[in-house]
């Protein structure tokens, strides 16, 4: 008779049966490291076809382009960038129409942009800011590329930004303020708090850290584009918890808003926030899906199927307002990078959700289309 | 912030297990080792930059799991594995040998899901919702897939003897 004792007592054998395990971890690290030699190898040859099939294929992109349903594109004008940031391309972005489900590129000004990602589109849908590599380099550094002007090609800000070197996962260009000339940003060290001048590219610190306030992450302008709101840890040895605080952006002490939080983003008339619910010890988020007033009151959870957040990339853990604030764009929770997935919208009022479209993180919802990026290879940092 | 390991204090910490779980999964033992080595091999190159190396066993055995999946999608090679694994002779002195041979090989036969459900429960000792966690779905699928896998296991073995 096959129960659950005998399954236990069957596969605790087996497991047994190979023992001892080898545990040498120099053999394993140089093991690992031969593998990733290979593979960066393996890499370097995809992209240098990468590289030819784009300068081939560059008139099929434009005619492409402009086969787009007008309702499709993110800006009103399109102009592919013919040099991409980084190198051959890596990151796959793409348009979903919200109503239909029907996913189509995202216009070459996005698409050519070599390993970008962690997109952020100005609210007036003239400018995106965006991660990538610097050329030449293992370093990343931020950009902004005109999404209107004919031509338009990318420009480096914030060189005062310092981001991880050979890549990362922890740079987040949280937001932009609601007149669309500042960008809020927190390091790739999850030190400091910066806003970032779109025009000048100058960037100011707001905020950093201290014993009391770490690890700072997703900051976010509040509705009156003078204060921030962002995501940092407080508390000691089991207490130790993530928090929304809030902080002007003239500098000064932050407050906690609402404490086991992350990752916070407030609705398009400021009424409300949305972030992910925390645990000590889940200090990223967990799946659970939360609504608050814009004051902290009022905790609804939307949705929660029990299941830890990815941690990679963190963009997959923010969520996007819809522009009449009904609904909320989500990255189901365990997913992210690597994995692509299907990604959701809640109704805010419900709690109801929607499947629609996928990648890896869907960061922006515009007025009837959502921006979604794919890492287009497994380590996006070689890409 | 959690104090941050190296990666060869996590090797020498969770590599025997993540072995031992990509064994029962896959039933050859130097593709289990494979699965561990390419499952850190996708962790060395961002390992500094893991916000949280304290969910890293958590990590890898998503990783072992996810990596079988992708190993069994390859029907062709399943079956020469399972092959392999009925060529592979036994000296063992565990008086059980026979019985434990025919569950594991009848345990692969099993679509990974299935396999995957049964070993968290019955090896990973991980309650449903700890094992939807890794499985990326739904407890009730979980419960499910173990329930098929089970009465799956128990026709495939019927008339073995304890």
């Amino acid at each position: 008779m096959i129960d659950e004792r005998f399954m236990r007592e069957v596969l605790h054998r087996r497991a047994e049966s190979i023992s001892p395990v080898p545990n040498d971890p120099l053999t394993a690290v140089h093991r690992a490291r031969t593998r990733i030699a290979r593979n960066t190898l393996i890499g370097t040859i995809l992209a240098i076809g990468a590289l030819l099939l784009t300068v081939s294929g560059f008139h099929a992109l434009q005619v492409r382009n402009t086969t787009l349903p007008v309702d499709h594109t993110v800006a009103p004008v399109v102009t592919p960038v013919v040099t991409p940031v980084t190198g051959p391309g890596a990151t796959d972005v793409s348009v979903v129409d919200v109503a239909t489900g029907e996913q189509t590129p995202a216009p070459a000004t996005l698409r050519t942009l070599g390993s970008a990602h962690e997109f952020a589109i100005s609210p007036d849908e003239h400018l995106a800011a965006f991660v990538a590599f610097a050329p030449g380099t293992e370093d990343m550094a931020m950009y902004l590329v005109d999404l209107i002007q004919t031509g338009s090609e990318p420009k480096r800000i914030g060189d005062d930004v310092r981001m991880p070197s050979g890549g990362g996962v922890g740079t987040t260009i949280g937001g932009w303020s609601p007149d669309s000339t500042r960008l809020v940003v927190a390091d790739g060290q999850g030190k400091t708090i910066w806003i970032v001048d779109a025009e000048s590219g100058r960037a100011t610190k707001v905020f950093e850290t201290s014993q009391d306030v770490r690890n700072v992450l997703a900051p976010v302008f509040g509705p009156d584009g003078e204060t921030v709101l962002f995501t940092a840890t407080h508390g000691a040895g089991d207490g130790e918890r993530t928090a929304l605080w809030t902080a002007p952006t003239t500098g000064g002490s932050p407050t906690v808003l609402i404490d086991y939080a992350a990752f916070g983003t407030y609705s398009p008339d400021g009424s409300k926030i949305a972030y992910r619910h925390t645990y000590p010890g889940s200090p990223i988020g967990v799946a659970e899906l939360r609504v608050a007033n814009a004051d902290g009151t009022g905790v609804r959870v939307l949705t929660d199927d029990g299941t830890a957040m990815s941690p990679f990339p963190f963009s997959a853990a923010q969520t996007a307002w819809s522009p009449d604030g009904a609904f909320l764009l989500v990255t189901p929770p365990g997913y992210g990078w690597p994995n692509t997935t299907v990604f959701t919208i809640v109704d805010v009022s419900s709690g109801r959700e929607l499947r629609v479209g996928s990648g890896q993180s869907a960061t922006w919802w515009g007025p009837d289309s959502v921006l979604v990026t794919s890492f287009g290879c497994e380590d996006y940092r070689r890409c | 912030m959690p104090g941050r390991a190296t990666l060869a204090e996590l090797y020498q910490r969770n590599a025997p297990d993540g072995i031992r779980l990509a064994f029962l999964l896959t039933g050859d033992r130097e593709l289990a080792e494979d699965l561990v080595q390419e499952a850190f091999a996708r962790f060395a190159g961002r390992f500094h930059h893991l916000h949280y190396p304290d969910a890293f066993d958590s990590y890898l055995r998503r990783t072992i799991i996810n990596l079988s999946y992708k190993h069994f999608r390859h029907k062709r090679v399943e079956r020469a594995y399972l092959d392999r694994v009925a060529r592979v002779p036994t000296d063992s002195e565990n008086p059980n040998e026979e019985l434990d041979e025919a569950l594991h090989a009848a345990l692969l036969r099993l679509p990974d899901r299935q396999r995957a459900a049964l070993v968290l429960r019955f090896y990973e000792d991980l309650s449903d919702v700890q094992s939807a966690e890794v499985m990326r779905c739904p407890a009730g699928t979980v419960r499910s897939l173990v329930s098929r896998g089970m009465q799956t296991l128990r026709k495939d073995l019927e008339g073995a003897d304890r």
